[in-house]
C-alpha cells in the first residue's frame, strides 16, 4: 500500500450498494476498500491513511452516526461523506454539524460523488499536511 | 214255644226299626224269592228273616242294601228268600204256632246255608228253628244297642245296631250352643221306652240345665199343636219311635210332618226322617246295615263265617243343608267329619259338560268381543295419533319460512306447504303445490350450470343414492332472482322421493356479501395506512437496489470507457444490475399485492410463509426501530385455508404493533420474537407474537380488538380489529396475554388443513 496513493473507505450494510459503490470508485480510478458494517470499518480505521470514507447514514448494527461518533472520540479525522436515504434529513444534518464532509441522498449520481470524495480527500491531505 | 212270637218278646232291630219289629203277620215273600225251591239245590240258600212288613221303606233298605250285596256277585251263588218274622202285634199263640208250621212246610225241603236275622223277634224265632229246620245254617242276626243282647246261638255272629240319639244330641248343641230348652219326642210303647229312658238320663247327665219337654208317645195330632207353640232358642230331638201312647204304630213321615210345625229345629238319628225335616244326626243307615249283613252272609257262605264275632255298625253323622239355612245356622258350626246332605249341587257339578261349554264359549266371546274392543280402541288411537302427527307434520311444514315440496321418485310434486299466499311465478305455484301434476325437475329446467346442477342432486336424492342434501343457489328470475338454500332428505318409502325445503336467503347472502365486502375493503384500507406508515423504510428499501443500478450502471459506462475497456468487470456490473432491478420489482410486486383491492381468496397457505414475507418487508423498518427480529418458525407446518394478503396483514399488524409497543424501550432489549407451531391434538396452527414492550394494561385487554379502540395517539384503532374479523373469517382465534417475563403475547390459532405441511423447511434465522 502506497502511502501517497489515497484510498476511499465504503461502509455499507447493503451488500448490492457496497458493491456496486466499489465497483463504481474503481472504474473512476480510485483505491477502494469496502466494509459492509462500520464494527469492521473502525476495527481497521487506526491505520488509515490518506483518504476519505463513503458511510451508509442508515446501517442495522451500527449506524453513521455511531461510527462518527467513534472516530471523533478516536482522533480520527478520516473526512465522512454520508449517504443518506430519502427520510433521514435530520440526521444528515445533525452529521454535517458534527463536522462531516458531505451528504449525498440515494442514489447517488457519479457527477455528484466524485467530486465530493476528491474534496475530501483533498481536505484529509491538508490536514494531515497541517 | 218260640218266645218271639209273643209281643213281649220281640226286640228291636234298631229304634228305628222298632214298628217294623212290631208286625207279626207272616207274609211270605214268594215274589222277592229269586228261584224257586225246586231248583235251589244247586245254589246255596239264604233266608232273612225280618222283623217289618215287606214295603216299609225300612225293610226295603235293608233287602236292598242286602241284595244290592249279594246279587252283586257275577255268578250270584245264593238264593235269597225274604220272610217276616212277626213279632210286635199281639199274635195269638196259635197263629205263632200256625207260622211255625208254615216255615217247617216251606223250608223242610231246603238246605238253608245261611239264616240272617234281623230283630230280636227274628233272632228268636231263628233259635227256635236252630236244632231243626235251621241246624245246618249258620246265622247272622242284627239287633239294636239298647235290646237285650240275644242268648248266644251256636254257630252264629251278630251286628250291634247302635241308637244314635247322645251322638245327635251332641250335633245338636255344637250347631245350636245357645239352646235353652230341648224337646224330646220318644214313642209311647213299652218297646219305645228303653231307649226313651237312657236318652232322658243321659241328659240330664249331659246338659242338667237344659230345660228338658217330653212329648213322648203323643199322637200326631196332638204333637202338631205342642210343637207349633215352642219358642225359638231350642230344638227338638226324635228318637224312632215305634208306636204312639196308644199303640198305634208311628210313621216316620207323618211324625216328622207334625214336628216340622215347630219353629225350631228337629234333630235325629232317624235314617228315614232325612230329607223329610231332620237338620241332622247321626244316622244309621238301612241300606248300609242290608249291605254289612251281606257282606257277612257271604263270608259265611264260603264257609268263612266267624262263630261268636259281633260287629258293631257304622253310623254316619249328616246334616240337611236345607235345614241348617233354614234355621241360620252358620255352616261354619257343623263339625269336621259331617256329612252335608241336600247341599244343592252346583251349576258346575249338574252340568259339568254344558257349564263348560258355555264358559268356553262365553270365554271365546269375551275374548273376541275384547279384542275387538281393544283394537278399536287401538285403532281409535293410532287414528288419533296419526290426525295428530298429521296436524303436526302440517303445522312443521306450515311453519318453515321456505317452501316445502314432498316428491315421489320421479320428482312429481305429491304435497307441498301451502303458507305462500300469492304465489307469483310458476317456480311459486309448483312449491305451493299450486298446480297440479306438476313435476319439480321441469321447473328448475333453466339450462343455467345451477339449475342442472340442482335438478342431478335432487334426483340424486329422490332415487336414494343419496340421503340427503344441501344446496345454495340462485335463482335467475324476471324480478331480480332469489339466494335458495336447498336442503333435502331422502324418503325411505316405497315409492322413494325426497322432501325438499327451499329458504329464500337472498338477504342473508347480501348481508354476507356485504360484510365480506366490508371486510375486504377495511383491510384494504388498513394495508394502505399501513403501507403509509412504512413509507420512509420501504422507500429506503426500494432506494438500495436503485442506488446500486444507478452506481453499477454508471461503473459500466465508465469500464467500458478505459482503454482497453473492462469488458469483464462490466458485464458483472450489468449481472448485479439484474439482480438489483429484480429485487426492487420483487419489493414493488409485494407492494402492489399489500395495495390490492381484490376480494378475499381462500386457499391453502403456510402461515410460516406469511410470516418470512413480512419479516422480509418490515426488515428495513425494523432496523430503522433497532428492533430485532427473532424467528422461530415450526417445522412441517400444516398449511390453512387462508387468503395470503389478509394473513400478512395480520402479520404485519401484529408486529407493526409489537415494534410500536417497544418504542419507548432501549435498543437493546428491542426484541421481536416470532413463533410458529402446531398441536396436533386440536389440529390448530399457532403464531405468536412476543414483543418485550411494557405489555397490555388489563383494563385494555378484554377490548383490545373492539373497533376504534386505540392507545396510539395517531392510530384509528382499526388494526386489532381488522385482525380479528380476517381471523375469524378463517374459523381462527385471535388473543392477547401479557408474558410472565414481560412483554404482550399475541396470539394467532387457525384451523389445520389436514395433511398438508409447508414443503420448506423451517428455519430459524435472525433478521
Amino acid at each position: 500500500v502506497k502511502q501517497s496513493e489515497p484510498t476511499v473507505y465504503v461502509v455499507d450494510d447493503d451488500a448490492d450498494v457496497l458493491r456496486s459503490l466499489t465497483r463504481l470508485l474503481r472504474a473512476s480510478g480510485y483505491r477502494v476498500e469496502p466494509f459492509s458494517s462500520a464494527t469492521e470499518f473502525l476495527r481497521q480505521a487506526a491505520c488509515f491513511g490518506l483518504g476519505c470514507a463513503i458511510v451508509d447514514l442508515h446501517m442495522t448494527e451500527m449506524s453513521g452516526l455511531s461510527l462518527q461518533d467513534c472516530l471523533l472520540q478516536a482522533g480520527i479525522t478520516l473526512p465522512l461523506i454520508f449517504l443518506t436515504g430519502s427520510g433521514d434529513f435530520q440526521s444528515s444534518v445533525q452529521a454535517v454539524k458534527r463536522g462531516a464532509m458531505d451528504y449525498l441522498a440515494k442514489p447517488v449520481e457519479a457527477m455528484n460523488l466524485l467530486p465530493a470524495i476528491d474534496a475530501a480527500i483533498q481536505k484529509h491531505a491538508t490536514l494531515m499536511a497541517g | 214255644v218260640y218266645p218271639g212270637r209273643h209281643l213281649s218278646a220281640v226286640m228291636f232291630l234298631g229304634p228305628s226299626a222298632t214298628g217294623l219289629w212290631a208286625c207279626l203277620i207272616a207274609l211270605p215273600l214268594t215274589a222277592q224269592t229269586p228261584f224257586p225251591s225246586s231248583s235251589g239245590q244247586a245254589k246255596h240258600e239264604v233266608l232273612i228273616l225280618l222283623a217289618d212288613q215287606p214295603g216299609r221303606p225300612f225293610t226295603d233298605r235293608i233287602l236292598s242294601g242286602f241284595r244290592s250285596v249279594t246279587m252283586r256277585e257275577r255268578n250270584p251263588s245264593v238264593s235269597v228268600f225274604a220272610e217276616y218274622a212277626g213279632g210286635y202285634a199281639d199274635e195269638s199263640a196259635e197263629v205263632a204256632a200256625e207260622r211255625a208250621n208254615w216255615f217247617e212246610a216251606k223250608y223242610k225241603k231246603h238246605h238253608l246255608g245261611v239264616v240272617v236275622a234281623v230283630g230280636a223277634p227274628s233272632i228268636e224265632l231263628a233259635r227256635s228253628f236252630r236244632t231243626g229246620l235251621f241246624k245246618d245254617a249258620f246265622v247272622v242276626w242284627a239287633a239294636g244297642e239298647f235290646e237285650p243282647r240275644p242268648a248266644p246261638i251256636e254257630r252264629a255272629s251278630g251286628l250291634i245296631l247302635p241308637v244314635n240319639s247322645f251322638g245327635t244330641f251332641k250335633l245338636a248343641q255344637q250347631l245350636m250352643p245357645g239352646a235353652t230348652y230341648v224337646a224330646v219326642y220318644g214313642g209311647g210303647s213299652k218297646f219305645d221306652q228303653p231307649p226313651r229312658e237312657r236318652f232322658l238320663e243321659f241328659l240330664r247327665a249331659e246338659a242338667p240345665d237344659l230345660r228338658v219337654l217330653d212329648f213322648s208317645g203323643m199322637p200326631p195330632d196332638e204333637l202338631k199343636n205342642k210343637v207349633a207353640q215352642l219358642p225359638p232358642g231350642g230344638s227338638i230331638q226324635y228318637l224312632a219311635t215305634l208306636a204312639d201312647r196308644n199303640d198305634r204304630p208311628t210313621d216316620t213321615f207323618e211324625i216328622m210332618s207334625a214336628l216340622s210345625q215347630s219353629r225350631v229345629p228337629v234333630f235325629s238319628y232317624e235314617d228315614m226322617s232325612m230329607g223329610s225335616g231332620n237338620l241332622g244326626g247321626e244316622l244309621l243307615s238301612w241300606t248300609d246295615v242290608g249291605r254289612t249283613l251281606g257282606n257277612m252272609t257271604l263270608r259265611a257262605d264260603r264257609g268263612k263265617g266267624v262263630n261268636g264275632s259281633v260287629e258293631t255298625a257304622p253310623r254316619t253323622a249328616s246334616i240337611d243343608w236345607r235345614q241348617l239355612n233354614k234355621f241360620g245356622i252358620p255352616e261354619g258350626r257343623v263339625p269336621p267329619g259331617v256329612q252335608i246332605l241336600y247341599r244343592p249341587p252346583s251349576l258346575w257339578a249338574e252340568h259339568r259338560v254344558a257349564v263348560t261349554l258355555s264358559a268356553l264359549a262365553l270365554l271365546i266371546q269375551t275374548l273376541l268381543i275384547g279384542s275387538l274392543l281393544a283394537e278399536r280402541a287401538r285403532r281409535r288411537v293410532v287414528q288419533a295419533e296419526a290426525r295428530e302427527s298429521e296436524a303436526v307434520a302440517s303445522a312443521m311444514l306450515t311453519s318453515v319460512p321456505g317452501y316445502v315440496v314432498m316428491l315421489d321418485r320421479d320428482g312429481k310434486v305429491l304435497r307441498a306447504n301451502d303458507h305462500i299466499v300469492a304465489p307469483e311465478s310458476e317456480f311459486e305455484k309448483v312449491l305451493a303445490g299450486a298446480v297440479p301434476d306438476s313435476n319439480y325437475f321441469d321447473v328448475w329446467n333453466l339450462g343455467s350450470d345451477d339449475s342442472k346442477r340442482v335438478i342431478t342432486e335432487v334426483r340424486r336424492l329422490t332415487t336414494g343414492e343419496i340421503n340427503e342434501l344441501t344446496l345454495v343457489k340462485f335463482r335467475p328470475s324476471p324480478t331480480g332472482g332469489a339466494w335458495l338454500e336447498i336442503r333435502g332428505e331422502h324418503l325411505d318409502g316405497g315409492r322413494g322421493g325426497a322432501v325438499v325445503t327451499h329458504v329464500d336467503i337472498t338477504d342473508r347472502k347480501r348481508a354476507e356479501m356485504k360484510a365480506a365486502a366490508d371486510l375486504d375493503a377495511l383491510s384494504h384500507l388498513d394495508r394502505v395506512a399501513a403501507l403509509g406508515e412504512l413509507s420512509a423504510s420501504l422507500a429506503h428499501e426500494l432506494n438500495q437496489p436503485l442506488a446500486g443500478m444507478l452506481s453499477n450502471a454508471e461503473a459500466a459506462e465508465k469500464l467500458l470507457a478505459l482503454t482497453p475497456p473492462d469488458i469483464s468487470e462490466a458485464r458483472e456490473a450489468v449481472i448485479d444490475i439484474a439482480g438489483e432491478s429484480r429485487r426492487a420489482f420483487a419489493i414493488i410486486t409485494k407492494l402492489r399485492q399489500m395495495l390490492k383491492k381484490e376480494q378475499a381468496s381462500f386457499e391453502p397457505v403456510s402461515l410460516n410463509e406469511a410470516v418470512r414475507d413480512v419479516t422480509g418487508f418490515l426488515a428495513a423498518d425494523a432496523a430503522r426501530r433497532h428492533v430485532k427480529i427473532d424467528l422461530d418458525l415450526a417445522r412441517d407446518l400444516p398449511l390453512v385455508l387462508a387468503d395470503m394478503v389478509q394473513l400478512q396483514q395480520v402479520v404485519l399488524n401484529l408486529m407493526t404493533n409489537a415494534m410500536d409497543a417497544m418504542e419507548t424501550q432501549s435498543e437493546e432489549t428491542r426484541n421481536l420474537r416470532l413463533v410458529t407451531c402446531c398441536d396436533r391434538r386440536s389440529k390448530l396452527v399457532e403464531l405468536q407474537v412476543r414483543d418485550q414492550g411494557p405489555g397490555i394494561a388489563s383494563d385494555q385487554l378484554g377490548r383490545l380488538f373492539e373497533p376504534f379502540h386505540t392507545t396510539k395517539r395517531n392510530g384509528l384503532g382499526m388494526g386489532l380489529s381488522i385482525c380479528r374479523s380476517i381471523i375469524d373469517s378463517v374459523k381462527g382465534k385471535i388473543r392477547a396475554a401479557n408474558s410472565p417475563e414481560g412483554g404482550a403475547v399475541l396470539s394467532v390459532t387457525i384451523p389445520a388443513l389436514a395433511e398438508t405441511a409447508e414443503p420448506v423447511s423451517a428455519e430459524r434465522a435472525a433478521l
